[in-house]
């Protein structure tokens, strides 16, 4: 899987999740800032990150650089990977 | 609402530059802090001033709740565990350290900021508690510090024990204190600088994660660990919402997280706020209770506390009531608590922390998932931190459901039961009484975790089709979802109030009667 495949999927997942009508989500998008409704946005992609990319997460990975817009996550993904 | 987690970095230039001065910052941060001083101490008096009594009768408004008998104002700000002083001089103290400490770190270099903040803590918690519970509390921070940071003392199995058992002593205090009391009838009674040591319980346990996960330098310096626990921010009301601050990870990510001058503004803002709550509160539960009894005929209760003890004595109790009632109590706690909270947010703002507000509307909260986040931000992550991350992240990893169901029930039943609620009714009365009386309020912990996971499960199976709040044809829905949400939040805290002589089952009672399935 290319990290334009785990992009487009982290994509299509934040945007049927969290849809927020009139805005843009691209790959720099300030997820945290910006994107989730709750903390509870940062479980359930730790989930979908471990069930679609078969990752193992740990706590210290849950951190900012890591879940800060979709192109870090990517990075982590290809990283965990 | 923005999410916070640990690792954003700044560049040294970048804080460099958000850290420039503005001289004409001072001037706001004066004025509040003097109209604080009018409110809430004697400076009126002193100078000859007109006091605020003075003004509200003057202006003829009548305001019993607001004014105090001394001629200032109720104060919600305290200092708790002395008596050195008289309450109004004791805030003074506080405001006049709060202004120091403003000052210095405004001014001051970056590096010198923690031990400014330090300096003038050390001065003014002397003032209020004396010598002795000011040394105390300082060996026992240094302790922890040396614990985690002395070299000398490597890094094994011994020391690892040493540190869990220092960040779990106000847990042992308690759980030995209370089994001694049970059994031989003797009550300890802990130092004051003791309690006030433990009362950071909260906080030394995300410092001890922050440092597990590698995230403190180990050669951070003695004054910037004792800058996380002692400042003058955290002197008053040190009951309310004691986990406000987290540990060093947060703080640092926060530091001048903004411009400097834009968090003076915005920690003047929250004052500005904080004491709109706190002097009205009161006064503004007072006058629905009124307004309801006078238009609808339907009797309702300031307290919860009050309203289990009616049902106690036999007082027929409607519906309406016991809706009223409990919602009542929620809003006035919901307005001094975020009164207090958001006046210990701003003090961190002014000192160049852009630290989140423990409280945000609660009001617009569509779930108990969400409300809990808006009404208490800084123990949510406290317990997502140190219960929730842990828990989700090595149990049912294949039983997506099962693993959000497990997490939540860990962090708010056990997690806010025994290291949440506690602490804080133990610390100072460390008989077996209170501890078994507390514990028997787990009723409302599973109440609130099952209604909190609930809601997690749903979302995490169902995607968001909308955001709530979005001016579309569904906005009456959230209206009724906010409403419940707050009713179910108020109505479940009659068995978090109980009352001697009461039982279980009296309280069950009562809440069925609110759900309209009981007389």
């Amino acid at each position: 899987m290319t990290d334009a495949d785990v992009a487009g999927r982290l994509h299509a997942f934040f945007v049927a999740m969290y849809p927020h009508p009139g805005l843009t989500l691209g790959l720099d998008t300030d997820l945290l800032g910006e994107w989730f409704v709750d903390s509870f946005g940062v479980v359930q992609t730790v989930q979908f990150l471990e069930d679609t990319f078969s990752v193992t997460i740990d706590r210290v990975d849950i951190n900012a650089e890591n879940f800060g817009s979709i192109r870090t996550l990517t990075a982590f993904v290809r990283r965990k990977r | 609402m923005a999410i916070q987690l640990p690792g954003a970095r700044r560049s040294p230039e970048l804080l460099a530059a958000r850290d420039r001065h503005r001289p004409w910052d001072v001037v706001p941060v004066f004025v509040v802090l003097l109209v604080y001083c009018w409110c809430y101490t004697n400076l009126a008096a002193w100078l000859g001033a007109p006091t605020p009594g003075a003004c509200v009768d003057w202006l003829g408004l009548g305001l019993p709740r607001v004014v105090d008998d001394d001629g200032d104002f109720h104060a919600k700000l305290h200092v708790s565990f002395t008596g050195l002083l008289d309450g109004d001089d004791e805030r003074l103290v506080v405001f006049a350290a709060l202004f120091g400490c403003f000052l210095t770190t405004y001014f001051l270099p970056l590096r010198h900021k923690a031990k400014a903040a330090v300096l003038w803590f050390v001065p003014a918690f002397v003032a209020l508690y004396g010598w002795q519970p000011t040394l105390q509390l300082l060996a026992a921070h240094l302790a922890i510090y040396a614990s985690f940071h002395a070299r000398a003392l490597g890094e094994g199995r011994a020391v690892r024990a040493l540190r869990w058992l220092l960040v779990q002593s106000c847990m042992l205090t308690i759980a030995a204190g209370c089994v001694v009391n049970g059994v031989t009838g003797a009550a300890w009674k802990l130092p004051v600088g003791l309690v006030f040591f433990f009362y950071q319980w909260a906080r030394l346990m995300v410092y001890h994660a922050d440092f597990r996960d590698g995230l403190v330098p180990r050669d951070l310096g003695v004054f910037d660990y004792l800058a996380l626990f002692l400042t003058p921010v955290t002197i008053a009301n040190v009951g309310y919402a004691p986990y406000l601050g987290q540990g060093h990870v947060y703080l640092q990510g926060r530091l001048l997280a903004l411009d400097k001058s834009a968090l003076v503004r915005s920690g003047v803002r929250l004052w500005l706020l904080a004491l709109v709550y706190m002097l009205f509160a009161e006064q503004a539960v007072a006058w629905f209770i009124d307004g309801v009894q006078r238009v609808w005929g339907i009797p309702v209760y300031a307290f919860t506390a009050e309203l289990v003890r009616e049902h106690l004595r036999g007082t027929p109790l409607s519906t309406p009531t016991v809706l009223l009632s409990t919602l009542v109590d929620q809003a006035r706690i919901f307005l001094i608590y975020g009164g207090v909270t958001h006046f210990r947010v701003g003090a961190w703002r002014v000192m160049g922390y852009a630290v989140d507000t423990q409280y945000d509307r609660p009001w617009l909260a569509t779930n108990l998932a969400n409300l809990w986040g808006r009404f208490a931000f800084h123990f949510r992550d406290f317990l997502v931190r140190v219960f929730y991350y842990p828990v989700f992240l090595k149990m049912f990893r294949r039983r997506p459901l099962l693993r959000i169901f497990f997490a939540t029930m860990v962090a708010t039943v056990v997690g806010n039961l025994i290291w949440g609620h506690v602490p804080p009714k133990t610390i100072t009365a460390l008989t077996w009484g209170s501890l078994t009386t507390i514990l028997s309020t787990w009723p409302y912990f599973v109440l609130l975790g099952l209604g909190i996971s609930l809601t997690q499960m749903v979302l995490a199976t169902r995607p968001r089709t909308r955001r709530p709040w979005t001016r579309d044809r569904w906005l009456v829905l959230d209206v009724v979802c906010a409403y419940l949400t707050l009713q179910y939040f108020a109505l479940i805290h009659v068995f978090i109030r109980p009352q001697p002589g009461g039982t279980l089952a009296d309280s069950a009672r009562l809440v069925l009667i609110g759900l309209g399935l009981g007389a």
